[in-house]
């Protein structure tokens, strides 16, 4: 059998709302798989309604909605109806996935639940996308993207000492939730490729946010030093050459540089210290990590003088780098070559710059398809082709806002 | 119950995290790893080779990247070293590595995927394999700096922070990746290559505020600065209802994305009822765009005189407000919601007896990923693979160890 893609023919029935949910079948309709978005015809998805993101209005597409639900169908139904069900349960026929983050009881309610469509279909996988995951006392709360990683413990060891606690940025929890989503339902699809056994499978916000933060929270879990949870300040870091610098056009560099003599020596060198070179205090790596403190603000003075570029320029070939912003990054070739940054022909809202595809698979790479669908813009398609309805059907349930 | 990865056999030639951890994700369910190891092992086994890792009595950084595997001891520059793993990785469904250059010691997709064309080739790297920059060295604070989102986060005025969560979600969408190929390969019988980087990884991370500045206009980039290219901070949020706040004992993230909503119950809370309908504060464009500040601050001085106790956060949680209380590492590792779920787990260890562990993120009621066995020592199942996968003899193995080709 040959495949272009390697989710060609998996069919994936979608009830996801904002971003954990919506992203985990964007990777998936990334892949190849065919993702019908099933919303209610009041409006659907509420990320349809996100007026701004990062305090930056959505300005004439809604770039938020439309990224986290490309290569989507979406069929507009009312599955709080009888007849609107129906319509959904038969998608779960044939489909092989169903990924939902609404509550569990109005998942529920809505009969929605692992327990109907796996009766309806055995072999689904079932992904539920939670906050808290499937047990405990949170098990039902709603929550948002800070809830992961202020519970976890990562905002309150970031930043300088005293800083506000700080928040990794908008949705890197999601992101991260959604990428584990995506990943369990491979690994569901794949355990029923060999068996044929479906099953229900629970992913979180914060579960997923925990190994994330692995690189901060294990250390503290080997030592249990209470010193680790709270933040530390650049100016005492025990390495000199690991950390950050601001340069004489306010410009910051990142400095990652395991001391030896020969690093140092290339370090100096290339930045002409000549005069901290020499400084006794510096003279060997154990002095430099026993005086860490005197370095670093001798390097902060220095480091002071010049641009970031004259800096970087000496130390061609030492793991040393600008610190970006997104301006930089879409002008970097690096991101485009790997396609981390795409730029789509979409029919409805002409060339735009996605991000991009998350990883790359030699003979069976992910496509952007089309950009986020319009409210019900596949209902009556997937109704009559798909399931069987006629012309007739589909007047009358609109006549019955069973569909938009 | 049975292991969803049953019978998938991993090949693991990796050090550190981002590698290392990629096939943790499989092994958790049940897939056979085997960490492959020159003589000198996986510099990680020594807490030392790297001066950020704290010292402690067990390897927490090894233990947690390296669970659920085999280890073999093979040198692959010597020509019976080289068959071993030749053969291993003709009965592999998975070669994965984040090793270039020497350390690779010619185990590369071309060599490997002709043993063997049904291999999924899973490589792990700092930049990705094309462009410039493919021998960028993985260094997760590089590459998160190049990526831009550290500029937004954060207070405006303060050094820029480095998060340091690429490693481990690079290793996810390694896993992911693999995963896929898995899939298609059960499906076709066709291997391929598979890449993840931080670089990927940190751009997918920070899909919603980076896609907000990919998705304006030419025009609009040009313009924006704040909150895209700088860190708004804590007051150039807008509403104040969606910050944190700094009780007598706890931080919380207040959480209330519309405020109007929430607004009459929080004043209750916050015994601040005659600011219900204070004019300053009575619709959204005046709480957020005209008199945020003042608010933040009113806010601010009453949270500093409150305790939040297990009553507060009864009171709160009755009135449906949505918020978090900012825990710290020490707070979630006894956390029973973390706990309960398995996201961190309990572990007896042969030395230090209780620990505590990263547990699993991925709740399949079925086959439920589960920990067989901690890291294994430096070649610790170089027999057993060699004898049971192989059919070498123990005359065999005797000789290989005498010519050092094994440890």
């Amino acid at each position: 059998m040959k495949m272009a893609m390697a989710l060609d023919g998996i069919k994936v029935v979608d009830m996801t709302q904002w971003y954990q949910g919506p992203v985990v079948t964007a990777h998936l309709a990334d892949m190849g798989a065919e993702v019908i978005k099933i919303e209610n015809p009041r409006g659907g998805d509420p990320g349809r309604g996100v007026m701004a993101t990062a305090s930056i209005p959505t300005s004439g597409w809604n770039s938020y909605f439309q990224t986290n639900n490309r290569g989507k169908r979406s069929v507009s139904v009312d599955s709080s109806t009888d007849k609107g069900r129906e319509i959904v349960h038969k998608l779960i026929k044939d489909a092989d996935v169903f990924v939902c983050n609404m509550l569990r009881p109005t998942i529920k309610k809505l009969q929605m639940d692992y327990e109907t469509l796996s009766k309806i279909n055995p072999r689904l996988i079932y992904l539920f996308v939670s906050t808290f995951g499937r047990y405990g006392e949170g098990k039902d709360k709603p929550g948002y993207d800070p809830q992961g990683q202020g519970r976890v413990g990562v905002m309150l060891a970031l930043g300088e000492p005293g800083q506000n606690p700080v928040y990794t940025g908008s949705a890197t929890g999601d992101a991260m939730g959604a990428l584990i989503g995506a990943y369990a339902v491979m690994v569901a699809l794949y355990h029923r490729e060999v068996t044929g056994e479906g099953q229900e499978v629970d992913t979180s916000l914060l579960g997923s946010f925990i190994p994330a933060a692995a690189d901060l929270l294990l250390p503290y879990l080997g030592t249990r030093d209470h010193d680790l949870t709270k933040q530390h300040s650049r100016k005492e870091r025990p390495n000199a050459l690991w950390n950050v610098y601001r340069a004489k056009d306010d410009k910051w560099i990142c400095m990652c540089i395991e001391d030896s003599s020969e690093m140092w020596a290339r370090f100096c060198k290339g930045a002409g210290l000549e005069k901290v070179k020499k400084d006794a205090m510096f003279a060997d790596p154990q002095k430099r990590r026993e005086n860490s403190k005197s370095l670093i603000a001798a390097l902060d003075d220095v480091l002071a003088t010049r641009t970031r570029d004259e800096w970087l320029a000496g130390w061609k070939g030492l793991p040393v780098g600008p610190v970006n912003n997104f301006a930089d990054l879409a002008a970097d070739p690096q991101p485009w070559a790997n396609d981390y940054i795409i730029e789509v022909d979409d029919p409805k809202f002409g060339r735009q710059w996605q991000r991009g595809i998350c990883v790359q698979l030699s003979k069976t790479p992910g496509k952007i398809r089309d950009l986020g669908p319009e409210l019900g813009q596949h209902t009556e398609e997937i109704l009559v082709d798909r399931l069987g309805y006629s012309w007739e059907d589909i007047a009358k349930l609109k006549d019955e806002k069973v569909i938009l | 119950m049975g292991n969803a990865l049953n019978g998938v056999r991993v090949i693991d030639f990796t050090e550190g995290m981002m590698g290392s951890l990629a096939s943790v994700f499989l092994g958790d369910f049940g897939a056979e790893i085997i960490k492959l190891e020159t003589h000198e092992g996986d510099p990680y086994r020594n807490l030392d080779s790297a001066a950020r890792l704290p010292k402690a009595n067990w390897n927490y950084y090894f233990e947690y990247c390296n669970r659920n595997k085999k280890s073999i001891d093979v040198n692959p520059d010597t020509d019976k070293g080289k068959e071993i793993v030749y053969e291993l990785v003709k009965q592999a469904n998975v070669f994965v590595t984040n090793l270039t250059g020497q350390k690779l010691h010619g185990l590369d997709y071309e060599t490997l995927s002709k043993l063997n064309p049904g291999l999924v080739y899973a490589v792990g790297s700092a930049c990705g394999p094309n462009g410039p920059d493919t021998d960028m060295p993985p260094i997760e604070e590089l590459v998160y700096s190049r990526v831009g989102m550290t500029c937004t986060i954060g207070e405006p005025g303060y050094p820029p922070v480095m998060t340091r969560l690429g490693e481990p979600v690079t290793a996810v969408h390694l896993a992911y990746g693999i995963m896929l190929a898995l899939f298609h390969q059960k499906r076709t019988g066709e291997g391929q290559r598979v890449d993840a980087s931080l670089l990927g990884s940190d751009i997918n991370l920070s899909g919603l505020i980076l896609q907000t500045y990919l998705g304006l206009g030419a025009e609009e980039r040009k313009k924006v600065s704040k909150g895209l290219l700088m860190p708004t901070g804590r007051l150039g949020q807008g509403n104040p209802l969606l910050i944190t706040y700094k009780f007598k004992n706890k931080w919380i993230y207040l959480l209330l994305l519309q405020p109007m909503r929430y607004w009459p119950n929080f004043c209750k809370l916050m015994g601040i009822e005659h600011l219900e309908n204070d004019p300053r504060f009575n619709t959204i464009e005046n709480m957020c765009f005209k008199h945020n500040n003042e608010l933040v601050a009113i806010i601010d001085e009453i949270a500093a005189k409150k305790t939040i106790t297990k009553e507060w956060m009864k009171q709160w949680d009755e009135a449906g407000m949505i918020y978090q209380v900012l825990q710290d590492f020490e707070e979630i590792s006894v956390d029973s919601q973390a706990l309960e779920n398995r996201f961190i787990i309990d572990v007896d260890h042969p030395t230090e007896g209780k620990i505590k562990m990263i547990g699993f993120p991925v709740q399949m009621v079925k086959t439920p990923a589960r920990l067989a066995r901690l890291a294994p020592a430096l070649g610790e199942h170089t027999v057993e693979v060699l004898v049971d996968s192989l059919g070498y003899t123990l005359d065999e193995i005797t000789q290989l160890k005498k010519e050092k080709v094994i440890g």
